[in-house]
């Protein structure tokens, strides 16, 4: 009952229970945001009427993105993708890089670690993505009005990627930093202990000793870590997604429930729209349970980690 | 210490004076607006640059001062921090030692709760109650900041709570009789105080983080007002607080993505206290060791005594929490911000125009709308595609196209035009109607069908708008961007100057006919002269103009959410009251309709594309009644008791102020197309939809 695949398919299957719910959920707060705006009566019957006749609109695929011509459906699902090419991207190079700089500098400096790294590494990781992001705006702007440089890379790609750089970038750094810290303790945790002095004493090659005792022992931690970070960044997505206007659910869901500063007529659509918020939740979801199952099948259930459901 | 340690204690020493003193230190009055900075011949206009000189960090767009206003807004923030950081722990320790305490159930409940609210990220948990309470006050903040974040504090604290559960001492107590409480109360302190330094200064800088998260999306304490500041191009909104804060300021200084400067010196501050409250988490704080050995022995017995008399910190936390609110609500709370505007003002007069043709002020003459007795449905013989209006003596006109439709003694008529028609007919004083086609021309066409007369636009070849017919017959057109009036005979009198941009919407004259304004621009209607009424106003508008005229006699000026009353004598204006609604309440699609009734009631339509609309009544002193529409919804009319008449698809229906359902329904016949507008007279009203005509009588109108 704890193979892997076992515990990934609880994951999905908790994950598919709980799309109702939060769709559910989501529609209900679209409701209350809306009601909140006009200033105007909500009552339950009022919700479970307008929630079926949302679904009913989904079933026979009538239902429009709001201020758009395209189906709610394929629109969302576009959405949807790009959102995870998005945080794919960013979890990948987070996590990659994270683990690659952790150990890179637990090899060169084994036992203390230097205080440039932990400096600059918890410093990135304390600060959100929204300064990075914002940063990265000022840049840009600053090389296309006051120099005559061209941008290090494109602001427009070749289709969905447009505008991917950046916003990749915005997204991957806090992350990075804080896996590659947190990697780089757990590592020198280890390495610090007496059996791994010992191993090493008698001589046994550094990459087994990483590969074979180090990291085994502290990988869960390490792993652990990392799906917090991802977790972290998918509520790093939205900011990102609505500063860079990236056509995610991301960006749906915040324009969905953030008063719009500007008058547009995209804003003005999608503000408080129901169905907007809650297809926006269930991408979440499907986001965070991808989170989950890198969790699920790195480390055994009853193994999670030390938090506060397992020391109760 | 080492350097890191050292930067860290700065900034947090740094923070605090400002917090506490920057009202002192602040060169400038964090409020007060500049409207130039001279330097010898140089004059520069807000918003000022870095280096102005006097303004160090520049200024925002409205000319205050912005190292003032960061100085000033550090107090509110870190304030507010401090207060979302002591409840964090108060909560967070609370809940983790009646987990220690409780019995099995109780405790399982408090684990899962806990477990799942802890899998909520801050920032959305925040971004969830701010949204869902407009009112940005420091309360909303505090429990938006607080009700999802306290559950780190619970694992850590439990986490040194069951390692004391584990230790030979705790034990030994415990199968020595003692109850667990007791343990936990001599102890615990002990155990938790060396953690709780780290999770304060941990849960002030994440409080901080997601505090500039909010602002920056536009949400910060103390709210503000929306108004309509003119771009390069395309107007935009823009959100104005009065007292700094800094989450207001990154969310003000993102505005100005083309002069980052703003954005870059604010995200810097906010950046660096954050950095320096990370610095003094990475090493714990551990002070130097004085030297004269009674001071030496003070400070280990108050460490000592800190760090057993756990009592101790809940009551200064307590006082603390307290303090920073009594503090906080004094210079912050908008609320409390005396309202200085003027006394009411009783309107007498009364609108002056016939209703027929349609007003700008979109009122209705008659003292109340009730519902119709009598529901007739008559279908067109095509498909119509504008407003209808009708003469005085009752006849319905309406365009299809290239046609005429005429509904004359229970028939329809049908006249071919001349051109393809834009906008609504009009009629003139003789009850011809006057049709404008995109190209420029203008027909004058008889109740008979036959085109009287005809003629062009001349400065531009293209006409924007439908026309507007005076008392005399006069007719006026918008012309791209300018008006141009033309005379009974079809000649030119004058055109205005140029006016800023492309309009598509119809002049509107001033009740006592010697004004007409296009915009937020007035004119002479002797000679098209612009008239100096209303320069330097920096409010525009999306659609219709800035200025319009009530049904009570006055001309207003719209701005974002509040129209101010003018009281024009010999071109010379004169404010007299303000109708506004707090639009902090609600969030803003700028208003696509206004008017006032002729009994005074100011009255604004909001509306977005695929969303809902909003209708709001204006009294005076800022009453006001809000009532949901849909977004097919369109209004028709309000009486002079503010009654609202709108039709969607389904229904006609009206709203009254104060109600929230609708005063009357009624039901239209299926599979009609959408609501075009409505035309109201002696004779009866009529309400226009896309694929048939709705008529409707009521007996207090006939």
């Amino acid at each position: 009952m704890n193979h892997p695949y076992i515990r990934l398919l609880r994951v999905g299957a908790v994950c598919v229970a709980c799309l109702p719910v939060v769709h559910f959920f989501g529609f209900l707060y679209g409701e209350l945001l809306a009601a909140n705006h006009t200033q105007s009566l909500l009552t339950f019957q009022s919700v479970v009427a307008s929630y079926s006749a949302e679904i009913q609109l989904l079933y026979h695929g009538e239902s429009r993105i709001p201020g758009s011509e395209t189906g709610f459906i394929p629109g969302m699902y576009d959405a949807f993708v790009r959102s995870l090419g998005l945080y794919l991207g960013a979890a990948s190079i987070a996590v990659l890089g994270g683990l690659w700089s952790g150990l890179s500098i637990i090899r060169q400096h084994r036992g203390r670690l230097p205080a440039w790294f932990s400096t600059i590494m918890s410093t990135g990781a304390a600060l959100p993505a929204l300064f990075f992001a914002s940063g990265n705006i000022a840049l840009l702007y600053y090389i296309l009005i006051y120099t005559s440089y061209d941008l290090p890379f494109p602001l427009q790609g070749f289709g969905w990627d447009s505008h991917l750089v950046v916003p990749l970038i915005a997204l991957c750094l806090r992350s990075l930093c804080s896996i590659s810290v947190h990697t780089a303790l757990s590592l020198n945790d280890e390495y610090s202990k007496p059996h791994i002095v010992a191993v090493r004493a008698k001589g046994v090659h550094e990459a087994q000793l990483l590969q074979h005792h180090v990291w085994p022992a502290q990988q869960q931690r390490i792993i652990a870590g990392s799906v917090h970070e991802l977790r972290l960044m998918l509520a790093e997505l939205i900011v990102v997604e609505y500063l860079f206007r990236w056509q995610g659910i991301g960006h749906h869901f915040a324009t969905a429930v953030i008063a719009p500063r500007m008058s547009n007529i995209e804003a003005a659509s999608f503000y408080a729209s129901s169905s907007v918020i809650g297809a926006c939740l269930v991408g979440f979801l499907i986001l965070y349970a991808c989170g989950e199952s890198l969790r699920a099948i790195a480390i055994p259930r009853h193994e999670h980690d030390t938090t506060f459901a397992e020391s109760a | 210490m080492n350097i890191r340690t050292l930067i860290g204690i700065l900034v947090v020493i740094t923070v605090t004076l400002v917090t506490f003193f920057g009202d002192w230190i602040a060169p400038h009055d964090a409020r007060a607006r500049h409207a130039v900075s001279i330097s010898g011949d140089t004059v520069i206009a807000p918003p000022f640059p870095i280096g102005t000189p006097g303004f160090m960090l520049g200024s925002d767009q409205y000319g205050r001062d912005l190292l003032s206003r960061i100085i000033v807004g550090t107090k509110p923030t870190m304030l507010t921090i401090l207060i979302v950081a002591l409840l964090r722990l108060l909560i967070g320790c609370s809940v983790s030692i009646i987990v220690v305490l409780a019995p099995q159930y109780i405790r399982g409940v408090l684990t899962t709760l806990t477990s799942v609210i802890g899998a909520i990220p801050e920032f959305v948990a925040a971004l969830i109650v701010l949204t869902l309470q407009p009112d940005t006050t420091l309360a909303i903040f505090v429990l938006a900041l607080t009700w999802s974040s306290w559950t780190n504090v619970t694992t850590e604290v439990h986490v040194q709570l069951t390692e004391l559960r584990r230790q030979p001492f705790y034990l030994a107590a415990q199968s020595g009789g003692d109850r667990q409480y007791s343990i936990l109360i001599r102890h615990g302190g002990r155990v938790v105080a060396p953690v709780l330094q780290r999770l304060f200064i941990r849960e002030v800088r994440a409080a901080l983080t997601v505090l500039a998260m909010v602002g920056f999306l536009g949400y910060f304490v103390g709210g503000a007002t929306w108004i309509i500041v003119a771009g390069d191009a395309i107007p935009i909104g823009a959100r104005a607080a009065d007292y700094p804060e800094l989450g207001q300021l990154l969310a003000t200084s993102f505005e100005r993505v083309l002069r980052p400067e703003a954005l870059i010196v604010v995200g810097t501050y906010i950046g660096s206290i954050i950095v320096g409250l990370q610095l003094l988490l990475m090493q714990p704080i551990a002070l130097p060791r004085i030297r004269p050995q009674w001071l030496q022995d003070a400070q280990t017995t108050i460490e000592w005594w800190l760090a057993r008399r756990s009592a101790v910190w809940l009551v200064v936390a307590v006082i603390a929490l307290g303090a920073s609110m009594l503090w906080v609500i004094t210079p912050t709370n908008p609320a409390l911000v005396a309202d200085t505007r003027p006394a009411p003002i009783i309107m007498q007069r009364n609108h002056p125009w016939a209703m027929e043709g349609g007003d700008a002020s979109q009122s209705y003459r008659s003292a109340t709308l009730d519902p119709p007795q009598q529901l007739e449905t008559i279908r067109t013989p095509l498909t119509i595609t504008s407003a209808p209006v009708m003469s005085a003596r009752g006849e319905v006109y309406v365009y299809a196209t290239a046609q005429l439709l005429q509904w004359h003694r229970g028939q329809w008529r049908q006249f071919p035009l001349p051109f393809l028609p834009i906008g609504n007919p009009a009629l003139d004083p003789t009850g011809n109607v006057v049709a404008v086609a995109a190209s420029g021309d203008i027909a004058h066409i008889s109740p008979d069908g036959v085109v009287l007369r005809t003629y062009r636009t001349t400065t531009r070849a293209l006409a924007t708008s439908s026309a507007v017919v005076d008392l005399q017959g006069n007719v006026a057109v918008s012309v791209v961007d300018r008006i141009e009036l033309f005379d009974t005979r079809g000649t030119l009198r004058w055109a205005t100057a140029a006016i800023a941009g492309y309009n598509e919407f119809p002049p509107l004259l001033s009740p006592d006919g010697t004004i007409i304004v296009l915009a937020n621009q007035a004119f002479d209607v002797v000679d098209g002269g612009r008239l100096p009424l209303f320069a330097g106003n920096q409010a525009t508008e999306y659609e219709g103009g800035a200025l319009i005229s009530g049904a009570d006699g006055y001309l207003y000026r719209r701005a974002s959410h509040s129209l101010t009353q003018l009281a024009v004598e010999g071109f010379v204006p004169t404010e007299l009251r303000t109708l506004d609604w707090d639009a902090a309440k609600v969030t803003l699609f700028f208003p696509q309709r206004s008017g006032v009734t002729a009994g005074g009631v100011g009255w604004q339509l909001y509306s977005g594309y695929g969303s809902r609309a909003t209708f709001v009544w204006m009294y005076d002193q800022r009453q006001y009644h809000t009532t949901a529409l849909d977004a097919q919804s369109r209004l028709l009319s309000v009486a002079d008791d503010a009654t609202a008449l709108f039709c969607n698809v389904q229904r006609i229906y009206a709203r009254s102020p104060g109600t929230a359902a609708d005063t009357w329904t009624h039901p239209v016949l299926p599979s009609l197309g959408s609501c075009l507008g409505g035309a109201f007279s002696q004779f009866g009203n009529v309400i226009a939809y896309a694929d048939g005509l709705v008529w409707y009588t009521s007996p207090q109108t006939r």
